[in-house]
């Protein structure tokens, strides 16, 4: 017991001292203006690659390589959690919940895919983008998991179509990446590979960064759902009957 | 070649496999052996391609707004270690999962594909990322088959201590970015000479903590035994072999570009850490009954006797550690892939149940043997010549005892590989129960032991040491590195 406490308050003391090292290194600049390629960014996003917002502009075009490898991380994950979960016994349930539920859920389902596809669509002129809209896909499917079970689920929509998805999305991604290549404008290049830019702040502006929304949008919303259903079945096993009534 | 393609093929097969499976499931096997080979043959292309320097900036950008990559012959050297090592590994699973894991393939392409990109990117972030995409798959590789608990523990450990190095990186490159507002390797070069020391020290400690626990290094290398061990044998074989040698690719350019000339001390610190594990690795080495642990031990020993040519901060040091990575990538991936053929002939991985081997399967225990002394230095084997450099390098510059840990860590490896080959070669009274051929894993082995013995003569053929050597000088060159990358 003393030990543990003495334990304790090295650990306790090594964090404090570790903080007290970082803290002194902070750099806090009395200038708030930006410096460096953030000052660029901010000045000429508009001109540069058509979209009205910077962030979108930056995560698809002037980083976007980036934003191709935090894609794939998430593809990985799905991927290994899906290999992980893959045990044939678990099958699906057809557990919801009560009717009144399920019928609401019904009514807001196509609501929120339009709100999850304007998100995506309109990522370069709004807030938002592949990753946002491709989770709020992901919540039509989780629900459809937990309101009708996770038979009606796949029923709906495959497991294997939703991988087709996911790849197409990656697929995508890499395509409009190599399209660069073959201009000669280099991997991933937006305007200067042919694409056009369009009036700043309609639908169709932004050159390539709309498309690579969309492929963003598949990857992570048919990864998420995945990710969900393969994790959800561990949770349902028939042998323990159904959940208790609420 | 544009240095992207190594890159992308990879990452690309990797997106593609789910739909084959999908849609031509018969043809699985057969596009993932093509796929490999063209994968194989497109980094070793860009590697010499890009000998003498290339970088490309993606989307047509400069290097201060877009990310580049960039080739040199640092770069070059470990892109082709990679090159060989993945399709050897991709052989190995092939022979002994067949094709129907095809998950597993989807994450050994992307585990390639990221390798490459921490090899190539010339930005610092890029290469975080690419850490990500490297450790969760190695994490997933690890436990698979998800069966045993072992592997899942094992795993689960990895991805702890993995997360807690990357956390380190991630800081390292917020504290970086804060100082000076760039990601670009070449530039951030030129720029750390302007930050305050306080903040400097910050930033070196977090990235060099960062690579220590991700390459496993003595006092963060707990998961690595556990990992090594557990994992199936070509994953064994390509973690010990490939993966950890990228985080040693990125210690070394990370420390030589951003530290060596402003902050020495960061290489007394990979020097003192390297030796530590050097001891540490070898006597834990010593004591292991498990074949496969013992194993893993040797490679955080030899990663220690790595980090020691990359501590000494000088061109020759380099070069003898890059020539080390290539000894321990043929000698460990042949040690594992023989360890794990003969521990499934004898459902036992305990060292003192694996007797009567050699009159089972002489030509796998006799490549062990010549893997074995390779590794522990015994002249005139390739392991020998790497530490002999070694040791130059490191009393060159005065460092007198790592040069001593190394010696003794010779001897102590001696011992081990010894007391393994006894219980190879004595017999026994209890017949092998299993007897499955191997014919892939067999020519692997002969393959990795011809490349052995090859390297062993490379300092003597004078292009190759002059090949060798420049690759150190590569490395220190923190200026040609920024000639490339900023183009002038």
């Amino acid at each position: 017991m003393r030990a543990q406490v003495f334990h304790r308050w090295i650990g306790a003391a090594l964090c404090l001292s570790l903080g007290w090292w970082m803290w002194r290194g902070l750099i806090v600049s009395a200038d708030p203006s930006l410096f460096g390629p953030a000052a660029y960014y901010v000045a000429n996003t508009a001109s540069d690659t058509g979209a009205s917002n910077i962030v979108a502009a930056i995560l698809f075009d002037y980083r976007g390589f980036d934003t191709f490898g935090e894609a794939t991380v998430i593809y990985t994950t799905v991927c290994g959690v899906a290999m992980l979960f893959a045990k044939r016994r678990l099958r699906r349930s057809s557990w919801g919940l009560s009717p009144i539920v399920k019928r609401g859920m019904g009514m807001m389902v196509p609501f929120i895919l339009v709100y999850a596809s304007s998100i995506v669509i309109m990522g370069h002129i709004t807030p938002g983008g592949g990753f946002q809209g491709g989770a709020v896909f992901a919540t039509v499917t989780v629900l459809f998991c937990v309101i009708y079970g996770s038979k009606f689920e796949a029923s709906r929509i495959s497991p294997k179509v939703k991988e087709v998805i996911e790849s197409s999305g990656a697929l995508l991604f890499a395509a409009v990446g190599l399209w660069g290549l073959a201009e000669g404008a280099g991997f991933l290049a937006n305007l200067d590979a042919g694409f056009s830019s369009g009036p700043i702040g309609s639908l169709f502006s932004g050159g390539a960064i709309p498309l690579l929304n969309i492929a963003v949008g598949m990857k992570v919303g048919a990864g998420l759902s995945t990710l969900f259903y393969s994790m959800i079945k561990i949770l349902e096993d028939p042998a323990e009957g159904p959940p208790p009534e609420v | 070649m544009n240095p992207v393609l190594a890159v992308v093929a990879p990452l690309s097969v990797g997106f593609l496999v789910p739909l084959v499976h999908i849609f031509k499931k018969r043809h699985t096997g057969m596009s993932v052996i093509i796929s490999a080979g063209i994968c194989s043959v497109v980094s070793a292309v860009v590697a010499l391609s890009g000998w003498d320097g290339v970088a490309v900036t993606m989307g047509g950008w400069t290097p201060e707004l877009g990310i580049s990559l960039m080739v040199d012959r640092l770069s070059g050297a470990f892109l082709l270690l990679a090159a060989t090592g993945f399709p050897i590994s991709l052989a190995c699973s092939m022979e002994s999962f067949g094709y129907s894991p095809w998950r597993f393939y989807v994450l050994f392409f992307l585990s390639w594909g990221a390798v490459n990109g921490i090899i190539l990117t010339g930005d610092l972030f890029n290469m975080f990322v690419f850490f990500e995409i490297f450790s969760v798959a190695a994490y997933l590789m690890v436990s698979y088959p998800p069966r045993s608990w072992q592997a899942v523990e094992a795993s689960f450990k990895y991805l702890i201590f993995g997360t807690v190095g990357a956390m380190f990186l991630l800081l390292g490159i917020a504290y970086s970015f804060m100082a000076t507002g760039q990601l670009n390797l070449g530039i951030l070069s030129q720029m750390m000479a302007s930050v305050p020391p306080v903040t400097l020290s910050v930033i070196g400690g977090c990235l060099v903590v960062g690579l220590f626990v991700k390459s496993g290094t003595a006092p963060t290398h707990f998961w690595l035994p556990d990992a090594h061990s557990s994992a199936q044998t070509s994953v064994s074989a390509l973690l010990s072999g490939v993966l950890v040698k990228v985080s040693v690719y990125a210690l070394i350019r990370l420390s030589f570009l951003l530290f060596f000339p402003v902050m020495r001390e960061v290489f007394s610190v990979i020097l003192f850490l390297g030796t530590l594990s050097v001891i540490l690795g070898h006597l834990m080495a010593f004591q292991q009954e498990d074949i496969k642990r013992l194993l893993a031990y040797s490679t955080v020993a030899q990663i220690g006797t790595i980090l020691i040519g990359v501590g000494c901060a000088s061109s020759f040091g380099v070069s003898a550690a890059v020539y080390h990575c290539f000894n321990h990538m043929t000698a460990k991936m042949g040690l594992f892939l023989v360890a794990g053929a003969l521990a499934e002939d004898r459902a036992s991985r305990d060292i003192s149940h694996m007797s009567g081997l050699w009159a089972h399967r002489p030509l796998f225990v006799a490549a062990f043997a010549l893997f074995a002394v390779s590794l522990a230095g015994i002249p005139p084997f390739s392991g020998f010549m790497s530490k002999w450099l070694l040791l130059l390098a490191s009393t060159k510059e005065g460092h007198i005892v790592p040069a001593l840990a190394i010696v003794a860590g010779t001897v102590v490896s001696s011992a081990y590989y010894l007391k393994v080959l006894r219980a190879f070669f004595s017999p026994s009274e209890t017949p092998v129960p299993h007897r499955r051929p191997r014919p892939v894993s067999g020519r692997l082995v002969a393959l990795l032991s011809v490349l052995c013995v090859l390297l062993a003569a490379a300092p003597f053929i004078p292009g190759a040491s002059s090949v060798l050597f420049s690759v150190g000088d590569s490395a220190v060159d923190g200026a040609s590195y920024r000639d490339v990358v900023l183009g002038k």
